[in-house]
């Protein structure tokens, strides 16, 4: 080795000495060497290998030389300073110098090398345009096509960085080696990555004390882009629930992180939002809410775009999220958008994609029986005379069965009785493109991206029912000089839907009758020769034709729109005064304004013009986010201890409004949307629909500080704090102040682990605080005017609570303890854990007191839940060769929780109904889990058993002191499985997610088995499911055979063969005791128990747990190798073949799709659309 | 401001560190009061009433009167109160489902324990209990107006304090006929009696009856007294605001000792010794010599919108067949209305059948059933005239009277209800009227016919478009006063004809219902629970002959929730069996009918 050392430097000697040549001119007096061999560069082109750290400590000097010899000029400026130089090649290497005891000690030889080197990704193929660069050097080379780089290193021990976007930066030791091969890890599967923290501060992942999930943006875009970045986000973090309701993707979203278990119904329990630092306004999903025409838009967040995402970063517990103060008590979702600072090539991307939304019923419907009572229920009509079978104007299936007969159906023609797909035909094969192009840059001053992204998606209800999307992102940085750097991030959408979802409850009350053929039903019964909607009041109509009939009527005819302009943009400015100190102010603003307008037809035009409508609102929400915050950032002894802080103010100002006005009366002229067009006269009566105006604001003033103290990179502590001014609590007590603190042992640093790159341990605490909704803790009048009075009489109410005395903040105090250990060469196996304890408490609540006091509840503080859990998160690499690379990662989360203590003398808290009064509710009970759902038992006797009425059906026990607990809103265990399979340029992605618990109340298996559509009412049905015959006697039913016919005695000479006696006992009227039931009951009768109109009570079996496993995502993506990718002047090219949501492995509930609640938030069911299976194929270029 | 202390600065010797000093404080002062004045004022609703913009009582006061359940009947328990048929007027047979074995679930009429049966559901679900006390929240808020002024602001509030006391008085009473104890000596009170009103005590039924009896007498005595102290703006104020009574104080304390009667009846047959003196008193008193009643301000023909109870009934319209009780003492010899031999209100009280007679369903569904399935239908919604009567095998409530009636008043108190009270004070010798009994009786059935007609001929149905032009029936010509008073004496014969006190109260209550009906049928299942008459018919189903007959409803789940101490000293009696206090001992036991052939 050390002659090989000797020969090399031999070489270089030889080679070198040619340079000895060179003259310089110099005249320069005080000047730091630095810029001496600038000079040189410039006027010899030899350049000048350092350290940074070595040259600051030689001395200024003068130097004032004409046609020098560069050797000679060397001498002069390194006369008596600490440093020792040679020259090898044309480059000058310079090293600290080094005293040595004896002068007969030889110096050792300084050594350039040349590294060769490649660099590849996980699956083997080459990385180009990777920056390979020296620690401690100026010295930098980038990789070529082929991933291959060469560099001069002065020491052999040198330290290569190696940094790519979208790999995770890498430093490798060169231990002696002069030819290395790299594997770059991507980003998203690396644990070394920088997170972003609390107010955009980005941090090692190994200097944070809390659990912070991360997203990279790719990973969103593996299995195809979505219509925004969190229908990508399933199973994809650990603790964080992501679902979507009935209102499909256009609708609301739910994100919601460790369970945010509040007692307060109006308090919202979903996450903040924040992109680029600019908070962005959010609201609760729900349709056939109060917003607009009542359909479920999603908020703010359903606008981002896939595409220009960076990084998701989510904040899940207290500590984590104590910066951002009031608006976090249930976590911050920070999202960072793309910029151009690792822009490659010309820097410019392209995406295509062409998505297929296929609908997938899960309702699954009886074809066997038609429409009527029983089986022999078959109506007759005359028709020219002749007497014909009708299809039945009835609400229940348990009719006829579908045998072929020959019935005359809606538009008098006849038909064969048969059952159609008619749920199914509904429903169309919706579409989606999107298209995307980027354009970034970067250079020493700074760096832009710029990009542009179309979006059109054909929802599967209605080719009228569509969302287009046009988004606008702009993301640029400049440098502008060794002072200031400035920022500005801006997204702009403009977003136009059409026709969203309706809630379709109606028609489940009434059913989908597969005895219609719906289409015909609308062209040729609902609809007229003039095509307007028929004049039915004369007709006895089936009440579910009607409903189905005005459903296609809306889709057809009416245009229900929202055109939303919305645009997140962030300014900010970076003074750095001086390496340790800069001040950064920052400006958010999240501003959206939604037009919404409703176009509703005529529904008739003879005799007279009838019906119609035009009404329009308009609706603005802004953020507005003021910021300073002055940090300092140093090193001290020896760079072992680093110290960063800052310190500063954030103001936050909401605002929102909404104005609307509409037509009074109808429409006079068809077709015209105009308040011109208005067939009525305006009163004081209907002043309501002439205009509506609603506003509120509330701000938030704030001072925070934060500071980090590390030892070298093995011990980290953090302390946090800040003090908040909210306006929507009272003004005595609106201020408060929080504080956080953690700590970080990477102990592998000190305790060496076989096998082990490192192992954490992560301690974090924080008591947070949270102010209210607003105007929620303010007791005024509302006042309003009884018009038609004359001379108008004012009406004042009262607040409906008790303000017994200034609200202060709730508190959310929590604990956390984590660890995060990787194992084996290029972190094969990663474990990551937490485990979280909180405790909600001082809750602001209107807790219900007797309404006897003429109040309905106190406005307290009040209430302590107490909720805790774990997450895993486990990241392996099974097999890892050249062309193979297998990367799973399995995660879970597992959520309790416990009621505390409520009021003093309170165990019982309702605190929200799911149906009609509060015959199921959900209820805090102190010592037991938040969120129970309580509801009427069946009746039953002392032994459990149910009990059946003389009917012999069963009933329930309405007796509110027996109700008992059906189910939890909060699922108890979810997360998600990823697999990621490369061979050579392909890859292979599977996506499971999973949920357990989380009970919801489904109105469809309720009504559709009431009414006999469902299969599972086949049960009973007949002798081939389980049916007893019998004959009737008067009304009174007789155990019969099914093969014999029915005796004289029958009253109708018919037998039938849906009998059934229910499992259970009966009241002995003679005993007064429960025997064993032996009362036959129809099927019938039994299946009708379901179908309870007045909403006041449901069977406690039409509660689901709402458990599943779905096959979320799968996809296969071919990567142009880049040695052909180049061929064609490319700097990438990626095919991906993608499916979403496609099947369910598990699911509990029948009938529904497990995400079909009235909005996200939700736990009832009462609209059932088809779920949605994605297929894509999308196009990936970079230039 | 500025320039001057830029002058101070100047002229001492600061140093100009202090002097940054002094502007970075006097900055921070300036931007710090800025934000307490911008949270503050953000803190409060721009669109919510703020104080000092105007005064709030008067406006507290139309609150009251306005909102329904109050004085005004409300929708949802109306919707609930019909729909199953199951409800109060069900049981007590005002009106009915035209029943046949397709309703499985009239099977449990005899079922007074579960729900299953008796429905209570319109009360306990429709929040009857908790917004009877909190649409009176006004009366606290208005009472700690008044404690905070002085005079004549005082007097102003003063009086709507009364008027607001006068409905907390009725509705209470009401609460008691459904309940029997409620919370009332600390109810009404929660901001005001701290944790005792939020949680307040039930208290003893008859202690509170004769407290309101009090109250309302003190009232009857103080309103035209308080209204004199009102400055005339404030009495302009009053007319404007009263939607009842336009300001006419003198009505107020008509209704108020009209009621006070009512309740002394009722109290009468448990408490004579009490009740008869105060009696006398109030026969002395102002009482109603008109029909006391209010009109809303909007149209009540409310088919599909707005909350008041004739949508419900509307949206129940095949819950709303005439029952036999009521019908039968109509309607005599032939099925059709026959003027002179029939009471001249059965043609407005109901509706004909599509045999041009007036027919009553049954109870007996044995026998009704078959007639069902025969064929005899009926057209089950109020919306097609030319339908129903083409239809209707059995009658209705007239729709004109009822369902699409757009001028449906609101029932305070009627002259006619009056007088039948007067008749049982005179029957059982409460007090003296200076009237014989039977010569009340006949009273009632004069000012009845006169009440009913005119409700009748307000209706503006017959120009409604679902009438299609069919609604003469729905209009009978009034009869010619001699008619009517002949009926009277008609009524008055059988009531003198009836021997026992017993059989003559049978004929009073007769009356009672046929007058109230479906105007007031919770204060008519008080009267028949108080004295067992009209009596009913029995059920019958399945050859089974049931004779249900529910006491009470039961109180609503938040009470157990919300208020579980003070709940747990009522709760053995929270079921539909256990009498209201008020029941006399000698009630009539034979409530039911024997058999359907019943006079």
């Amino acid at each position: 080795m050390k002659l090989t050392s000797f020969l090399l430097l031999v070489v270089l000697m030889q080679v070198s000495a040619r340079s000895y040549e060179q003259t310089v001119s110099l005249n320069q007096k005080n000047v730091d060497l630095g810029s001496v061999f600038k000079k040189i560069t410039k006027q010899t082109g030899y350049t000048f290998l350092y350290n940074d750290k070595a040259l600051a400590k030689a001395r200024k000097i003068d130097i004032d030389v004409h046609d020098m010899r560069l050797e000679d000029a060397l001498a002069i400026c390194f006369t008596g300073q600490p440093l020792e130089y040679s020259i090898l090649n044309k480059t000058v290497v310079i090293r600290a110098r080094v005293e040595r005891i004896a002068e007969n000690i030889a110096a050792p030889p300084l050594v350039v090398q040349e590294i060769k080197g490649k660099v590849v990704d996980s699956a083997g193929a080459p990385v180009s345009g990777v920056t390979v660069s020296i620690k401690g050097t100026h010295k930098g080379v980038a990789t070529d096509q082929n991933g291959e780089f060469t560099i001069d290193a002065a020491d052999a021990d040198a330290v290569l960085v190696f940094s790519s976007i979208g790999y995770a930066s890498q430093e490798v030791r060169l231990r002696g080696r002069s030819n290395i091969t790299i594997r770059l890890m991507s980003a998203a599967t690396n644990i070394e990555d920088m997170v972003v923290t609390a107010l955009g501060v980005k941090r090692e992942r190994r200097s944070v004390g809390y659990s912070i999930a991360t997203i990279k943006g790719d990973e969103l875009l593996k299995s195809g882009a979505t219509m925004n970045p969190f229908l990508a986000l399933y199973g994809k973090a650990s603790g964080v629930g992501v679902n979507t309701g009935a209102a499909g993707p256009m609708g609301g979203l739910k994100i919601n992180i460790r369970g945010a278990f509040s007692l307060n119904p109006n308090q919202t329990t979903r996450p903040l939002f924040v992109v680029d630092g600019v908070i962005i306004s959010d609201r609760g999903s729900q349709l056939g809410g109060s917003v607009g025409a009542g359909y479920d838009y999603g908020s703010n967040i359903n606008d981002i775009n896939s595409e220009d995402i960076e990084s998701i970063d989510i904040l899940k517990g207290a500590k984590a999220t104590v910066l951002y103060g009031t608006d976090a008590g249930n976590g911050v979702v920070l999202i960072t958008t793309k910029s151009g600072k690792n822009a490659k090539g010309f820097g410019m991307t392209g995406a295509l994609q062409y998505t297929v939304e296929s609908p997938k019923s899960y309702l699954d419907l009886q074809k066997e029986y038609g429409l009527g009572s029983s089986i022999y229920d078959t109506v007759h009509t005359t028709r020219n005379g002749q007497t014909v079978r009708v299809i039945p104007n009835e609400r229940f299936s348990f009719g006829p069965k579908f045998d072929g007969s020959s019935v005359m159906a809606y538009d008098s023609s006849m038909v064969k009785n048969s059952a159609h797909d008619s749920y199914r035909d509904m429903f169309q094969t919706g579409h989606s493109y999107n298209a995307n192009v980027a354009i970034a840059g970067s250079s020493e001053k700074g760096s832009m991206r710029a990009s542009y992204t179309n979006y059109k998606y054909n929802d599967i209800i209605s080719p009228n029912s569509y969302q287009q999307r046009n988004t606008f992102s702009f993301n640029g940085n400049l440098k502008a000089s060794k002072l200031a750097s400035f920022e500005l991030v801006s997204n702009i959408y403009n977003i136009v839907s059409q026709n969203r979802r309706e809630q379709n409850g109606g028609s489940i009350a009434w059913g989908f009758p597969v005895d219609y053929d719906y289409h015909n039903l609308y062209n040729n019964w609902f609809l007229d020769g003039t095509g307007y909607q028929r004049d039915l009041s004369n007709a006895i109509s089936n009440t579910a034709a009607v409903d189905i009939g005005g459903y296609m009527w809306a889709l057809d005819r009416n245009r229900q729109r929202d055109d939303k302009f919305h645009m997140i943009t962030s300014a900010k400015a970076t003074l750095n005064f001086t390496p340790h100190l800069f001040l950064v102010g920052q400006f958010g603003l999240d501003y959206d304004n939604t037009n919404y307008t409703s176009e509703i037809s005529v529904t008739r035009i003879l005799p007279e013009v009838a019906g119609g409508a035009f009404n329009v609102s308009k609706e603005n929400n802004t953020i507005q986010t003021y910021q300073g915050l002055l940090n300092y950032d140093n090193d001290f002894h020896d760079k072992d201890i680093h110290v960063s802080a800052f310190g500063g103010f954030i103001y936050r100002l909401r605002t929102s409004e909404s104005i609307g006005t509409g037509t009074i009366g109808g429409l006079n002229f068809p077709g015209w949307y105009s308040l011109n067009n208005q067939a009525g006269v305006p009163s004081a009566g209907n002043l309501y629909q002439l205009r509506s105006y609603s506003r509120g604001n509330d701000v938030l003033y704030s001072m925070l500080g934060s500071g980090t103290v590390s030892w070298r990179n093995e011990i980290y502590l953090e302390v946090q704090a800040r003090e908040d001014w909210n306006s929507t609590l009272p003004p005595q007590n609106n201020k408060y102040f929080y504080p956080g603190a953690s700590l970080t042992w990477n102990y592998t640093e000190r305790f060496p682990v076989p096998h082990m790159n490192r192992g954490q341990v992560r301690l974090a605490w924080a008591d947070v605080g949270n102010g209210t909704n607003r105007y929620f803790a303010n007791n005024q009048y509302n006042l309003s005017y009884i018009s038609g009075t004359g001379v108008q009489a004012v009406s004042v109410g009262p607040p409906s609570n008790i303000l017994p005395g200034a609200l202060s903040p709730e508190r959310k105090r929590e604990f956390e303890i984590g660890i995060n250990n990787s194992f084996f060469a290029n972190n094969r196996l990663v474990f990551d854990m937490d485990f979280y304890s909180y405790n909600r408490y001082h809750q602001i609540i209107s807790l219900p007191v007797s309404q006897a006091s003429s109040s309905t509840g106190l406005l307290i503080n009040v209430g302590n839940v107490k909720a805790w859990g774990y997450e895993f998160s486990i990241t392996g690499t099974p097999l890892l060769t050249r062309d193979i690379r297998w990367d799973i990662t399995v995660n879970g989360a597992k959520q309790g929780s416990k009621v505390k203590e409520l009021y003093p003398g309170l165990t019982v808290y309702n605190y929200g109904n799911l149906i009609n009064g509060n015959a199921a509710a959900i209820f805090a009970n102190v010592g037991h889990p938040a969120g129970e759902i309580k509801t009427y038992d069946y009746t039953r006797d002392d032994q459990g058993n149910r009990v059946v009425d003389n009917n012999g059906v069963y009933t329930l026990n309405s007796d509110p002191s027996k109700m008992i607990a059906i189910g939890n809103i909060y699922p108890s265990f979810y997360g998600g499985v990823l697999s990621d399979f490369h061979y050579k340029n392909f890859g292979f992605r599977i996506g499971l997610d999973y949920k357990y618990g989380g009970t919801i109340f489904s109105y469809t298996n309720q009504r559709m088995t009431g009414i006999g559509q469902l299969a599972s009412t086949l049960q009973y049905r007949d002798q081939a499911h389980g049916g007893m015959a019998y004959y009737l006697n008067g009304s009174t039913m007789v155990p019969w055979q099914h093969d014999q016919p029915a005796p004289a005695q029958s009253t109708d000479g018919h037998v039938y063969h849906d009998g059934l006696i229910l499992p259970g006992v009966k009241l002995d009227n003679g005993t007064g005791k429960y025997v064993k039931n032996d009362i036959m009951t129809t099927a019938t009768q039994y299946y009708e128990t379901y179908a309870n109109d007045l909403a006041t009570s449901f069977p406690p079996d039409r509660f689901y747990k709402n458990d599943y496993v779905k096959l979320r995502e799968a996809s296969i993506s071919y990567t142009l190798t880049p040695a052909f990718a180049h061929r064609m002047h490319l700097q990438g090219m990626t095919i991906t073949a993608a499916g979403r949501n496609l099947f369910y492995l598990y699911k509990t509930i029948p009938n529904i799709d497990v995400e079909s609640a009235l909005g996200a938030d939700g736990y009832v069911e009462n609209t059932v659309f088809p779920g949605q299976r994605t297929y894509s194929l999308g196009l990936n270029i970079a230039f | 401001m500025k320039a001057k202390l830029h002058e101070l600065l100047k002229g001492t010797k600061m140093n100009v560190n202090k002097r940054t000093s002094l502007y970075i404080i006097l900055l921070i002062t300036v931007v710090f009061g800025g934000c307490t004045k911008d949270l503050t004022n953000r803190f409060y609703n721009p669109d919510q009433l703020g104080s000092g913009v105007t005064d709030i009582v008067p406006g507290l006061f139309t609150n009251t009167i306005t909102n329904n359940k109050l004085l005004i009947q409300d929708y949802g328990e109306w919707y609930y109160l019909l729909n199953d048929g199951l409800g109060p007027t069900g049981y007590s047979q005002i009106a009915q489902r035209y029943i046949s074995y397709r309703y499985s679930w009239f099977s449990a009429y005899n079922d007074l324990t579960t729900g299953n049966g008796f429905d209570d559901f319109c009360i306990t679900s429709q929040g009857y209990f908790e917004a009877s006390y909190t649409r009176l929240k006004t009366w606290e808020t208005i009472g700690s107006e008044v404690a905070s002024r002085s005079g004549q602001a005082k007097a102003d509030a003063d009086m709507y304090y009364k008027l607001v006391n006068v409905v907390r008085l009725y509705q209470s009473s009401k609460l008691v006929d459904f309940f029997n104890s409620i919370p009332y000596f600390s109810a009404f009170r929660g901001t005001t009696l701290g944790a005792a009103g939020w949680y307040p005590a039930y208290d003893d039924p008859k202690a509170v009856y004769e407290s309101i009896i009090t109250e309302l007498g003190n009232m009857v005595d103080s309103l035209p007294l308080a209204y004199s102290a009102m400055s005339t703006t404030a009495q302009q104020i009053l007319a404007t605001q009263d939607i009842v009574f336009k300001g006419h104080v003198d009505m107020w304390a008509q209704f108020a000792n009209a009621l006070r009667i009512r309740l002394l009846v009722r109290l009468a047959g448990v408490d004579a010794s009490f009740a008869k003196p105060l009696i006398t008193e109030a026969l002395t008193k102002p009482l109603p010599s008109t029909d006391l009643q209010f009109y809303m301000w909007y149209d009540t023909d409310q088919k599909s919108a707005g909350g008041f109870w004739m949508r419900g009934l509307y949206e129940n319209t095949y819950a709303s067949f005439m029952p036999g009780i009521i019908m039968r003492r109509m309607n005599y010899g032939a099925q059709t209305y026959d003027q002179g031999l029939d009471d001249p209100r059965l043609p407005v009280l109901a509706m004909p059948t599509k045999f041009g007679d007036y027919r009553s369903v049954s109870y007996n569904i044995d026998a009704q059933t078959p007639i069902y399935n025969a064929g005899n239908k009926y057209y089950p919604y109020a919306d097609n005239l030319p339908s129903s009567l083409s239809t209707n095998s059995y009658s209705m409530y007239n729709h004109a009277t009822f369902h699409r009636n757009g001028k449906m008043p609101v029932y305070m108190f009627s002259v006619a209800e009056l007088d039948l009270l007067k008749a049982e004070i005179e029957l059982k010798g409460l007090a003296s009227t200076g009237e014989a009994a039977e010569d009340h009786i006949k009273d009632a059935v004069v000012h009845s016919t006169a009440y009913w007609y005119n409700i009748n001929q307000n209706s503006d149905y017959k120009d409604d478009a679902d009438a299609q032009g069919a609604a003469a029936p729905l209009y009978p010509t009034k009869p010619a006063d001699n008619v009517i008073s002949d009926w009277g004496d008609t009524v008055k014969a059988k009531f003198v004809a009836a021997g026992s006190v017993d059989d003559k109260m049978e004929v009073l209550m007769q009356q009672k219902f046929i007058h109230l009906n479906l105007m007031l049928p919770y204060e008519l299942w008080s009267e028949l629970r108080r004295t067992g008459h009209p009596k009913l018919e029995p059920f019958t189903w399945q050859g089974s002959v049931w004779t249900p007959f529910p006491e009470r409803v039961r109180y609503p789940s938040s009470e157990q929730t919300n208020n579980a101490t003070n709940f747990s000293k009522v709760s053995g009696e929270n079921n539909m069996t256990s009498k209201i206090f008020w029941v006399p001992s000698d009630r009539n036991p034979n409530i039911y009918w024997s058999d359907y052939n019943y006079k």
